[in-house]
């Protein structure tokens, strides 16, 4: 499920806009439900990812000053790693800004119906 | 870093390798650095070995970072300690949480630990100028 809602803002891609009542009656859950499960799920899945990506930013970091300078590939592979850490980051913090985004939605539009 | 070298800062992190990364970081530029993994353990650590800047996690294995923060606030009253959170969790709400306990400087992993490095020294120096 979550391929399908998240974009790489790298690639310039925006998340998909799914439909809210198609999903809910597929898991039988109401939409405000249903909102607030994804961001909870949202928030559990960029933590257990960034952790290791902090390990490998880390890494990375502590290496690069030990390596040979060579002839430039190894400079170049240490940013590749850098790059790829930041890639992932940015999908992560695009899964939360529409998980939360849709849920703020959700909870004016709840406070909305209730005036 | 001379005048940082005495300062003793206190990580609690769950993740080994990272925390180890982290002392190795601070430990290169002058400070002594204590790890632990747990909250309880920390805050012991920090009742005998008083830190003067700790750097939080905030999902731990025995309790949450948050009520690690709080803790360690009256542990060290009225002493100042500069708290810095670094954690994974990035959301808005997390951050209000994390700085309604009491945090001075929110990061969030993945985070050049150079950065890092110099938000340390900034903090204590706002200590002791303060």
């Amino acid at each position: 499920m979550v391929q399908t809602l998240v974009a790489d803002p790298a690639r310039g891609e925006e998340p998909p806009r799914p439909d809210p009542a198609r999903g809910s009656a597929r898991l039988g859950l109401p939409v405000s439900d249903r909102w607030e499960s994804l961001s909870d799920l949202a928030a559990g899945l960029a933590h257990e990812v960034r952790n290791p990506l902090a390990i490998i930013q880390a890494g990375v970091a502590f290496l690069a000053p030990h390596l040979p300078p060579a002839d430039g590939s190894v400079a170049r592979a240490l940013q590749d790693v850098r790059q790829a850490v930041d890639r992932i980051d940015a999908v992560l913090e695009g899964l939360l800004r529409f998980s939360d985004g849709r849920e703020a939605d959700r909870t004016q539009e709840e406070e909305r119906k209730r005036r | 870093m001379s005048g940082a070298a005495r300062k003793r800062i206190l990580i609690v992190e769950d993740e080994e390798a990272l925390a180890r990364f982290l002392q190795l970081e601070l430990e290169s530029q002058g400070f002594e650095v204590r790890t632990a993994e747990r909250g309880a353990p920390a805050l012991r650590d920090a009742a005998d070995h008083r830190p003067d800047l700790a750097i939080l996690d905030l999902r731990l294995p025995d309790m949450s970072g948050y009520d690690v923060c709080r803790e360690l606030r009256r542990l060290c009253s009225p002493w100042p300690i500069p708290i810095v959170m670094f954690t994974a969790m990035g959301r808005p709400i997390d951050r209000l949480r994390g700085f309604s306990s009491g945090a001075d400087v929110y990061l969030t992993k993945p985070c050049d630990l150079a950065e890092l490095g110099r938000t340390v020294s900034g903090l204590l120096e706002e200590t002791l100028t303060a």
